[in-house]
């Protein structure tokens, strides 16, 4: 099958500093890829161009079908919203919209909003008795929860995640990557960074970044 | 969706929004009061200074040069030529087009009371009831005199000097006597006009005419439309048209109420413009910092596939409901506020011009919009790929 995600010499340059340094990197669609790498490693970097944030100084970048490095930023805008579902390490949410609204506001960016698909989508993570609740009403297990109800809302082909289990106990952390392995045996295709290599450990295949050069470490079982 | 958003961060920021909402609602009134108010000014001045009497005199040719009316008088009048009585019936016949109002005048010496206690005074004869039209501000103690009185002696009135220096009040019967003779006259009223008047007997033509022995008139103040070329022109009309006579043209006051109007517009237009950049530097901090603030709120929602065109639209939707909201605030208090001027400087409400609503919320919209033009701006080039790292 043809890969998802295609990264050929992908180079990404900060005025002088290299955060990624040629890096080739191919993702199979429902694959769950784990990044790993020590602190400013070029993890985030990666994870922003596969998820059409920002583009690449160099190198070439397919996702779903589709050279992403070549688009402009009104294309790889509304590719994102079309391909991608993002999850961040702090629970990004509207601090001024409810847990439902939160929702409904990615479906809104992405086509119309529909309260019902969102309260369902809540439902699923668990939170259908938080529908009304401000985030500052939630706990921060809660709140990741909205997130990732939140990235799932479009359909995504790719669900990119950012340590999106950094920041809960443990309990919390067992909810969510419960979430993420009901994805992946979904069907979804997953690229998760992170520091746990607990957590690496669920994901098919994990790579290492150093200085932001790639390397593969456990070879997956599926390929 | 979008409004949902915006309703519920303007709430969120309520204390704030009406902070700036009020900056606006502060600024527009002060333009629409000061719109309306410059409006009127322009038109109740113009009305008020017409009253500030004669833009025009005429004179004999003969008199040397009357500068004003308070250095007419004592002596010199009596030796000079006067304008014939058939100036007035030619006035009167034929007035031209562009004067709307005109009084004629005599002056003379007479003396006041007999033996001891007699004293000079300046007589002056005019049509009383033109001399009101020309000069709306003098003002009678007591009444007018009336025309032709039923019972007892002919009326005058007396000015406020002379009452008070020689002890004359209302309803005192004086003797006057002049080159023509002498009469007896009961005082109507005691007049103040702030000018030479307050120091004269003021009655009508014809009784003045046959107590100073006189036929013609000394002059005529004449009140005429427009400014100081077609005062010229009027001028030069009245002396083609009124033999032996000259014209001319007041200047002072007909030069006062072009500039005092002016000078009052542009004062007001300096106050508006100033209050609208404060105004708009209020709206610029409130924008500034929200759109500070929600920098990760709005990375994020490109993040989520925000175009930058919604997020411009989100923050100008703030921006413009700010600025309805004070236009609206600031309408409705600037009507309240220029009916009060209107009352205590002119005495009348003045009228609510149809234009006032939509121009207030105009000025408002725009300076909402203007001042959060740069914020806005600045939302919209917020980058998304910060947002997953966290910055
Ligand atoms: N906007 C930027 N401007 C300049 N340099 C940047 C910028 N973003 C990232 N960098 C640099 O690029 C390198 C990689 O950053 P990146 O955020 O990808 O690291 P990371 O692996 O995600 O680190 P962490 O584990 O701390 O999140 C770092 O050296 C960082 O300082
Ligand atoms: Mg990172």
């Amino acid at each position: 099958m043809e890969p998802i995600i295609t990264a050929h010499a992908l180079t990404k340059r900060y005025n002088g500093t290299t955060a990624l340094d040629r890096v080739d990197l191919t993702v199979a669609p429902g694959e769950w890829l784990a990044i790993m790498g020590p602190s400013g490693s070029g993890k985030t970097t990666l994870l922003n161009l596969i998820g059409c944030l920002d583009l690449p100084s160099e190198g070439k970048l397919l996702v779903a079908g589709t050279e992403v490095s070549r688009l402009s930023g009104k294309d790889l805008t509304r590719f994102r919203r079309e391909t991608v579902g993002l999850v961040f390490q702090q629970f990004y949410l509207v601090p001024y919209l409810t847990a439902l609204e939160n929702v409904m506001l990615a479906q809104y960016f992405h086509s119309i909003a529909d309260e019902a698909e969102a309260r369902q989508a809540l439902d699923e993570v668990g939170l259908g008795g938080r529908l009304r609740h401000l985030p500052s009403q939630l706990s921060g297990g809660e709140q990741q929860r909205v997130c990732i109800a939140r990235a799932l809302i479009n359909e995504p082909k790719l669900v990119l995640a950012d340590e999106p289990t950094g920041n809960l106990d443990r309990a919390n952390e067992d909810l969510v990557l419960g979430l993420f392995k009901r994805l992946h045996e979904q069907g979804h295709t997953v690229v998760m960074v992170t520091h746990d290599p607990e957590v690496a450990g669920l994901a098919q295949r994990t790579v290492h970044l150093d200085h932001g050069r790639l390397a593969e470490a456990v070879p997956t079982a599926s390929g | 969706m979008l409004l949902r958003v915006v309703l519920k961060s303007l709430a969120r920021r309520r204390l704030r929004v009406a902070v700036a909402a009020l900056a606006v609602a502060l600024g527009s009134l002060l333009v629409s009061s000061l719109a309306v108010l410059s409006l009127s000014v322009a038109q109740q001045a113009r009305q008020e200074l017409r009253a500030y009497g004669a833009n025009l005199l005429l004179v004999p040719q003969s008199v040397s040069a009357p500068v004003g009316l308070g250095a007419l008088g004592m002596g010199t009048v009596a030796e000079a030529a006067e304008l014939p009585p058939a100036t007035l019936e030619q006035l009167a016949s034929s007035p031209p087009t562009d004067v709307i109002a005109y009084a004629p005048f005599v002056y003379g010496l007479a003396r006041l009371g007999d033996g001891s206690q007699s004293a000079d005074v300046v007589v002056s004869g005019t049509n009383l009831a033109q001399a009101q039209a020309l000069s709306p501000w003098w003002q009678v103690a007591g009444a007018w005199p009336a025309t032709l009185p039923p019972t007892g002696p002919r009326q005058a009135l007396v000015g406020t000097d002379i009452s008070q220096k020689l002890g004359v009040a209302i309803g005192q019967e004086i003797a006057l006597s002049g080159p023509g003779g002498q009469s007896s006259w009961r005082v109507s009223g005691v007049l103040s006009t702030g000018g030479s008047e307050d120091s004269q007997i003021v009655m009508d033509l014809a009784p003045a005419q046959s107590l100073l022995g006189r036929q013609g008139v000394d002059l005529v103040q004449l009140r005429a439309q427009g400014r100081q070329p077609a005062l010229e022109a009027t001028a030069r009309g009245l002396e083609a048209a009124i033999p032996g006579s000259q014209a001319r043209v007041v200047r002072q006051v007909a030069s006062a109420e072009s500039s005092v109007v002016a000078k009052v517009q542009g004062l007001m237009a300096l106050v508006a413009m100033l209050v609208l950049v404060a105004a708009s530097l209020a709206v610029f901090s409130t924008m500034a910092t929200t759109v500070l603030e929600r920098t990760p709120e709005v990375g994020l929602m490109k993040a989520l596939g925000a175009s930058p065109n919604r997020i411009g639209l989100m923050f100008t939707l703030e921006a413009t409901a700010i600025g309805a909201a004070g236009g609206l605030t600031g309408f409705a208090l600037g009507l309240a506020v220029a009916q009060a001027i209107g009352k205590s400087v002119f005495g009348s409400y003045l009228p609510a011009s149809l234009w006032a609503l939509p121009a207030t919320i105009a000025v408002a919209l725009a300076v909402a919009l203007l001042a959060s033009l740069w914020p806005i701006r600045r939302a919209v080039r917020i980058e998304a790929a910060r947002i997953l790292r966290g910055e």
